[in-house]
């Protein structure tokens, strides 16, 4: 099996970290993350490219299961962490803001044990192209690997997907290109690095705190900046869905100011983050069920 | 059991109500006279339409689906094929017309078809075929795919489609084999579709169309970018820019404008030489077939006539099959 167990003490040559919350976002969350993971999980195992999950839930929804409790149930072998409410209320700069993706990411990308980290969203589908890129196992260290996000129309609807589907010119909605310098456009949704990397440069921006918008074009940003080499791999899927960007962007204020999403600012910023980003020096509570809480003491500093 | 006389085969759409649009149309227009067979991508999704059972095969499509389109029109017992997009709609009595004027020849039988438009629908549509044949060889092209229907016998001696130009394959069969003079052209209406830009062709193939287009037209006419399809690569493009989600159908999506091009001229190479995808090229060349002597003695006098000479020979001789081919 390609796949890694959680207890499983063997480095993986690919980490996927995932964020999320039990909130719908979007409309079907989960059921469009398990649809994904599913479709992905079987052609990593095919092309024998050993592969971990790792789920960061972060402030999950008060009153409902948890996001890592559901997904336990489908992929056991995920690792799963689940961040204390406390953390989100004490980094977060935007009452607006329910969910700080990129803070989640961090987490999971301390957490990951591969020898290559993408950082990814829970509806996207690997092309063949990127399957294949993967499976070659040539990646090379300090380089940082995009990929167009191809947009699809929902109508397709995304159960007992195949790469023809995916393919098929019929359903293409829009294609997120990406271009030098800084391969920016669309970046959250799929981030690849060796995790050398990825901890030398000190992971997404924890600096500023009011949005969650542009974090992921402000690190490609700080990357290239870096030295590093940017690279497009291919090309991912993406279903189009309620709340996506693309889709509600023009119904805020022309600064965002009132957006769930936090305010429109300078994504060429450059930030440098403590030492312990990515919650590293959080306590870890591991339960029985295989899930780990990061719990914020009450001394702690956010 | 209908006569079936005339086989559709339409391209299955990932989207919902695009494929059962048209199965309805032709099912209901063609009453006995036709088999439906759904090409999909993928196997099929979710439970079979109502009334398709016993009316509609449902088969994949196959990555060397030119030699699956001609194994089916071998293996379909039928007179005819069609293959038209979602976009169309088939007008009443169209199947019959068919059947009437190709009667018991071996016949192509094409016809005009109506253009929506903004106030009235205009119709386009060859009238006669022979002369307008030119103006495919120029790449001015106004037959609608899903208004040709070529003879299924025919379609077999000539080794069906050619497998480079998957979006433009009936264009390119026209021209290579409708210089033999087996098309019957009839002058009423056989469909209802819309052009953006090309007639019949759905606006998400336009980029490939295209390109495979003018590549079609330059074999034809040994002219590089005939007017015709210089237009149509620009109607194209100017689309692209207007409807932005359609520019991924000229791989823009890959991260350049050249990957299409690319990638089609991947394609060919590949398909010329009968390999699957991927094949590298050590094993490209290992495949060549040593050429015969009439390739070698053709290719000595190509090589020692000027360009326009050799250009105005294979026009001639295209000419030449054009006006002895019997009229309509």
């Amino acid at each position: 099996m390609a796949a890694i167990e959680p207890g499983v003490n063997v480095e993986p040559y690919l980490s996927i970290v995932l964020t999320g919350r039990n909130d719908d976002f979007g409309g079907d969350f989960n059921g469009r993350m398990f649809a994904a993971a599913e479709f992905n999980h079987r052609n990593l195992e095919d092309r024998d490219i050993a592969h971990e999950y790792v789920l960061v839930e972060w402030n999950p929804v008060p009153g409902k299961r948890l996001l890592a409790e559901l997904v336990g149930e489908r992929f056991p072998w995920w690792r799963r962490y689940v961040v204390d409410p406390a953390w989100h209320a004490a980094l977060s700069q935007n009452p607006r803001l329910a969910f700080m993706e990129f803070f989640a990411k961090n987490v999971g990308v301390r957490r990951a044990r591969g020898q290559f980290v993408l950082t990814t969203n829970t509806d996207v589908w690997f092309s063949r192209g990127v399957l294949a890129a993967l499976a070659r196992r040539r990646l090379e260290v300090k380089v940082l690997y995009r990929c167009v996000r191809v947009d699809l129309r929902r109508e397709i609807g995304y159960h007992q997907m195949s790469f023809e589907i995916l393919e098929h010119p019929e359903s293409v909605l829009r294609a997120n290109l990406v271009t030098p310098p800084y391969y920016s456009n669309a970046a959250g949704d799929f981030l690849l690095m060796d995790r050398e990397s990825y901890l030398s440069v000190g992971g997404f921006n924890e600096v500023f705190r009011q949005s969650k918008i542009h974090k992921d074009s402000n690190f490609c940003h700080h990357v290239v900046s870096a030295g590093y080499r940017a690279e497009v791999l291919g090309e991912v899927f993406h279903f189009d869905h309620e709340s996506s960007w693309n889709n509600v962007w023009h119904t805020y204020d022309r600064l965002h100011t009132d957006a769930p999403f936090g305010p429109h600012w300078d994504w060429q910023t450059p930030y440098e983050n403590v030492g312990n980003w990515g919650l590293a020096g959080a306590r870890e509570v591991p339960r029985a069920d295989g899930i780990i809480e990061i719990v914020r003491d009450t001394e702690a500093q956010g | 059991m209908s006569r079936g006389e005339i086989l559709a085969i339409i391209q299955g759409s990932p989207i919902a109500g695009r494929t059962a649009g048209i199965v309805t149309n032709v099912l209901s227009r063609a009453v006995g006279l036709a088999k439906v067979l759904v090409v999909t991508p993928g196997p099929w999704r979710g439970p079979v339409p109502e009334g398709w059972e016993g009316s509609v095969a449902l088969v994949p499509r196959e990555d060397r689906w030119a030699d699956q389109i001609l194994k089916v029109a071998r293996e379909s017992g039928c007179r005819w094929l069609v293959a038209p997009s979602y976009m169309d709609r088939y007008l009443p009595g169209v199947f019959e017309t068919v059947e009437a004027t190709g009667g018991a020849s071996d016949h192509a039988v094409i016809g005009p078809c109506l253009v929506k438009t903004g106030a009235a629908p205009a119709k386009v549509g060859p009238d006669p075929f022979t002369f307008d044949f030119f103006r495919l060889m120029f790449g001015q092209n106004y037959i609608a795919p899903g208004a040709v229907f070529l003879s299924a016998a025919q379609f077999v001696a000539n080794g069906g489609f050619d497998r480079r130009f998957p979006t433009a394959a009936v264009l390119e069969y026209l021209l290579r084999c409708g210089a033999g003079g087996s098309v019957l052209s009839v002058s009423k209406p056989f469909l209802e579709t819309d052009a953006l830009p090309f007639l019949g062709i759905p606006p998400e193939y336009a980029g490939r169309y295209a390109i495979e287009a003018a590549l079609v037209a330059q074999e034809a006419s040994c002219i590089p970018f005939t007017p015709g399809t210089a237009a149509g690569v620009a109607a194209a493009l100017r689309d692209a820019i207007r409807h932005p989600d359609h520019a991924f159908a000229f791989g823009a999506g890959s991260g350049d404008l050249g990957y299409h091009w690319r990638d089609l001229g991947h394609r060919m190479i590949r398909e010329d030489l009968g390999l699957p995808s991927a094949t590298p090229l050590a094993a490209i060349k290992e495949k060549e077939s040593a050429p015969t002597r009439w390739q070698l003695f053709k290719w000595a006098v190509r090589g020692r006539t000027p360009r326009p000479v050799w250009n105005a020979l294979k026009r001639t001789k295209r000419a030449y099959q054009g006006f002895t081919a019997p009229l309509p």
